[in-house]
């Protein structure tokens, strides 16, 4: 089954997620060496990206709106990717303990149809 | 948590398990470096389990949960060594080892030992030839995949007690023979790890295209399988047919869902519908793909490319074609011939065949497989006369092609399959 991990970053806080960018490349090398790893990506800072808004017929730009300021909220902003293809969904909890991340919050979200991949 | 049912308990089992599923290949590996012997390597790490089972629902899991494995595991042998010193000064010197090595106590230590050789020997130990290929497979999965015999078992539709056996008994013919946890010299090598790669392939297999049952496929197995090849493409970074078995799997599994119809019916490559493709999958087949050729190129002299990379081209041939009718199969005629020359065989001569008649018209196909029928090779392979029938039908001999349909649902094992088979000579009418 394939699983998402997302590293959503919190709000109140500018901090990168993970202070020790060398234990991230390090796990993303074991994700790899234990076979698991499908993909993986940092973004880049959600400043930095647009925002698309649908109402309708619609299309509304905007640049992405900086994080609340209530500290440990969740601000909904995707920091990083991880894709995996694990036994289930106990392995993908297990894997995602073990990020290296100093702060934020992580979602595990199954893949849709993955179930028979 | 979305299931409101589970206890703590349960999540702490379950965790547990997973666990279990990403350190043991690694522990097992270490176990076996320090003892020496595979089957007391799986024992020491079972107790260790057994004992994590124990503490870990009231202490909760350790941070490290490896090391705390190991140091656990390295322990019970020491005790063990120590019960048997009196009968053996040896057993006294390894107990002695082994103390120094956890005598600091530092789990961070116990976790930093260099692993990835030690699971490359484990890998050859585990498809070493001196066990029989069913007992290869079976230890590969327990040692190397974690499974635990009853998921072996299910997996390969036979019951646990006779996968129990074949582990048990693979253990001991490997003491009896003393293979050395070591990883093959360079003379021995390549064919070492073609056994390897046999028996990842075989896996692989086994959940694509059952051999019995009415299942289609067990999806399971492959996945299995490919998490394994692409473990060894690690362990192996420098090798190219271990980059191209891993091609072919990543291609081959792109199709899995597109296999098969809802009503679990087997769907023809020509005729699936290629938005089902896994985009992913076939991405990292290129990839893995190109890392293949890139390295046997880099070689002084360059290498051609070996069995497994040539079906891994040829399966992305299919894979990047974004029609059926856009297919180079010009280009996949002269892959199987390049095969065939490597490992002639008349599966690959018919599959030849298939890809002759897709290049040049049936005719050209049909007097390969002709041949095929007079020589005899493939008496009992559904699939010959299933190829013919097709080719039979394309050229307009619809009666002929009928009794080959026929003649092929009655010698498939799948049952799916025969349906298909009936359902085509049907069409013939």
């Amino acid at each position: 089954m394939r699983y998402v991990l997302m590293a959503l970053a919190e709000g109140g806080d500018a901090a990168p997620l993970c202070d020790d960018p060398a234990a991230l490349d390090r796990y993303e090398q074991e994700l790899v060496r234990a076979g698991v790893l499908l993909a993986a990506e940092a973004l880049e800072p959600a400043e930095t990206g647009t925002r698309i808004h649908f109402d309708g017929e619609e299309r509304i730009l905007s640049r992405i709106p900086p994080a609340p300021p209530e500290t440990g909220a969740v601000a909904g902003r995707v920091e990083g990717l991880w894709m995996l293809q694990t036994a289930g969904e106990d392995e993908a909890l297990e894997w995602a303990r073990r990020l290296p991340l100093t702060r934020g919050t992580v979602d595990v979200r199954r893949v849709a149809g993955g179930g028979r991949r | 948590m979305t299931d409101g049912e589970r206890t703590p308990l349960d999540e702490i089992r379950r965790a547990i398990d997973s666990v279990w599923r990403i350190e043991s290949g690694r522990l097992i590996a270490g176990l076996a470096r320090t003892t020496g012997d595979v089957g007391l390597a799986e024992e020491l790490a079972q107790d260790a389990l057994v004992a994590a089972l124990e503490q870990w629902p009231a202490s909760g899991i350790p941070r490290n949960p490896g090391a705390w494995l190991t140091t656990v595991a390295k322990r019970r042998a020491v005790d063990g060594w120590r019960r048997r010193e009196r009968l053996d000064d040896r057993y006294a010197a390894i107990a002695h080892d082994l103390e120094q090595e956890l005598g600091d106590d530092d789990p961070a230590r116990v976790a930093q030992e260099p692993i990835g050789d030690d699971l490359l020997r484990l890998v050859f130990v585990a498809c070493h030839p001196v066990l029989p290929q069913a007992s290869r497979v079976a230890l590969t999965l327990k040692l190397l995949g974690g499974l635990t015999t009853d998921e072996i078992a299910r997996a390969f539709l036979v019951p646990p007690a006779t996968i129990a056996q074949r582990i048990v008994r693979a253990k001991r013919t490997l003491t009896a023979a003393g293979v050395p946890f070591e990883v093959p010299e360079r003379a021995e090598f390549p064919e070492r790890l073609a056994s390897v790669l046999e028996v990842v392939y075989l896996i692989f297999n086994e959940g694509y295209s059952a051999t019995a049952g009415d299942d289609w496929m067990r999806p399971d197995l492959c996945r299995e399988a490919l998490r394994l090849g692409r473990v060894l493409a690690e362990l192996t970074p420098r090798e190219p047919e271990v980059h191209g078995l891993v091609a072919l799997m990543e291609f081959q599994a792109s199709r899995l869902t597109a296999r098969t119809a809802a009503d679990g019916s087997p769907i023809l490559l020509q005729d699936q519908d290629r938005a089902r493709w896994d985009r992913l999958l076939i991405g990292r087949g290129v990839a893995a793909l190109e890392r293949s050729d890139a390295l046997r190129l880099s070689r002084r002299p360059p290498v051609s490319r070996g069995p497994y990379a040539l079906q891994a081209a040829i399966a992305a041939c299919h894979a990047t074609a974004p029609t059926a009718e856009a297919t180079d199969w010009e280009e996949i005629v002269a892959l199987y011939g390049a095969l065939a020359e490597l490992r002639p065989s008349a599966v690959v001569e018919l599959n030849r065949a298939v890809a002759l008649s897709m290049a040049y018209g049936p005719s050209a196909g049909l007097e390969v497989v002709d041949r095929l029928a007079i020589d005899g090779a493939l008496a009992s392979y559904h699939l010959l006369p299933s190829v013919r029938a097709d080719l039979l039908l394309r050229l307009g001999r619809r009666e002929e092609a009928r009794q080959e349909f026929q003649r092929a649902a009655a010698m498939t094992g799948n049952a799916r399959e025969r349906e298909l088979l009936l359902a085509r000579a049907e069409e013939c009418l």
